[in-house]
């Protein structure tokens, strides 16, 4: 059994291009070693996988879903009928047995997070997949940090503004967010707030 | 639940049944300690992670040994070349072995970074010189090797099958073709098993051929064949091992064996 090339950004890794990209440099760019592991998942082993930083970022938040379904199962108190379970497992099973094929796999496992019935034995399932995963599916999330009210309320003032294209009341907010030492960035998955260092 | 796998050898998937029903045993090539290793070395051992894993799950135990290069394995993946082991470490200035052992270490902590589970067996090419040696020499008596000034080559136009798993044919190989450093090579796709060490060389052990070291494909026969036994269940590794490193291991262990056809095709 072999295992296909890496791509990055659509081409070869090589030294001449400096994009020889190490563990440590997924750490050091804020992401999780295990978001790349996640990033594996999406692609058989015997095809090649193109690597890219905004890959990363989505195979991350990949990783933050999962163990944020996880958690929302785990405090549910639905009941699932057993055959469901039966179902999902067989599924997943044949899935990993057809030659550890890891996307088909991952599509039960999001059916899983996705189901409405939060309940505590999907959760189980999920935490026995994790023994083929290895995610660490019961790891805590990055907590977020402690956002004062006047700011979020701020903040959820200028979304209802951008949603209006109300485009001179979202920047005005933006003004006033970044004079109290908060900037705002609108990127594709939505609007990201930094923290400005006031030390 | 049945489980197939992808056969390199015979390019299709196959229903998996281990040879002994309780326990899987596998061997997987892993790094040459040389340098750091990049996510795409670890895409590969995520790989190899999955596969315990998927095992594991379905209810086997596992034998699984994973080698580390420590010597042997030139800078043009041939039998060209300085090690790469000895070149990192002059232009480190430090000994072979503490290169080695430096790699090591990051890589191993790389496996922990990314929750892959360790194989059981991790043994280092320098800690197997001797049973190398007695490698090399079952290939001699075997008839499968011979001696030149430079190095011990095995004989490749003895084996019915060379290039069975890469697909190399030999019949379309005209003489020559490759560059050739060693007039002494009966067949361009012979390769060394055992080298005999040029004075600068910092790594060589004593051996009946004199101060020598081994080739980079001995050691991976040689391991496999001490912890898994001739016949095991599955071979792992990356791709670009498939036609030089692993093509030349199957010959080895083919020839150790005289087993021409033998099962341990069946592994890859």
């Amino acid at each position: 059994m072999h295992c296909e090339f890496l791509l990055i950004d659509g081409g070869k890794m090589s030294k001449s291009l400096g994009n020889t990209y190490l563990v440590q440099d997924i750490i050091d760019k804020g992401y999780e070693p295990l978001a790349f592991k996640m990033m594996c998942f999406t692609a058989h082993y015997r095809n090649k996988l193109n690597f890219t930083w905004d890959a990363l970022e989505s195979s991350q938040n990949s990783l933050n879903r999962l163990r944020e379904g996880y958690k929302r199962h785990l405090e549910g108190n639905s009941e699932i009928e057993e055959n469901i379970i039966e179902e999902y497992k067989n599924k997943f099973l044949e899935a990993i047995n057809d030659d550890l094929n890891m996307p088909v796999a991952m599509s039960v496992v999001w059916d899983i997070v996705k189901n409405p019935n939060k309940s505590k034995k999907l959760a189980e399932l999920l935490l026995d997949f994790d023994k083929v995963l290895g995610v660490d599916i019961q790891k805590e999330n990055k907590k977020e940090i402690d956002i004062p009210q006047e700011i979020k309320d701020l903040i959820e003032k200028r979304k209802i503004a951008r949603e209006n294209r109300d485009w001179a009341l979202s920047d005005k907010i933006r003004d006033e967010l970044k004079e109290k030492g908060y900037i705002v960035k609108d990127t594709k998955e939505g609007m990201k707030i930094d923290i400005e260092n006031k030390l | 639940m049945k489980i197939y796998f992808y056969n390199t050898l015979t390019k299709t998937k196959e229903e998996f049944v281990p040879l002994n029903k309780n326990e899987v045993t596998i061997y997987t090539c892993g790094p040459t300690v040389y340098k750091d290793a990049s996510i795409g070395n670890m895409k590969s051992y995520i790989f190899m992670d999955n596969l315990r894993r998927v095992l594991k799950y379905n209810g086997y135990k596992l034998k699984h040994a994973m080698n580390i290069t420590d010597v042997g394995h030139l800078v043009s993946d041939g039998d060209e070349g300085e090690d790469k082991i000895q070149k990192s470490a002059e232009e480190q200035n430090k000994s072979p072995l503490e290169i080695a052992q430096f790699y090591t270490d990051k890589f191993l902590k790389d496996f922990d970074r990314l929750n892959i589970d360790r194989p059981e067996i991790i043994c280092k090419a320098t800690d197997h010189i001797k049973e190398m040696e007695e490698f090399v020499q079952k290939l001699i008596d075997n008839g499968y090797a011979y001696e030149t000034s430079t190095a011990i080559y095995f004989d490749v136009s003895k084996l019915d099958e060379y290039g069975i798993l890469s697909g190399i044919d030999l019949r379309n190989q005209k003489a020559g073709a490759r560059v050739e450093i060693d007039k002494e090579k009966r067949n361009p796709y012979d390769f060394a098993l055992w080298i005999k060490a040029p004075k600068n060389h910092i790594m060589k052990w004593e051996s009946p051929w004199g101060l020598c070291y081994p080739g980079w494909h001995i050691e991976c026969s040689t391991m496999s064949n001490k912890y898994l036994g001739k016949v095991f269940d599955i071979h792992t590794g990356g791709i670009d091992l498939v036609p030089t490193h692993h093509e030349n291991e199957i010959a080895q262990s083919k020839g150790r064996t005289r087993r021409n056809s033998s099962k341990i095709l069946d592994a890859l």
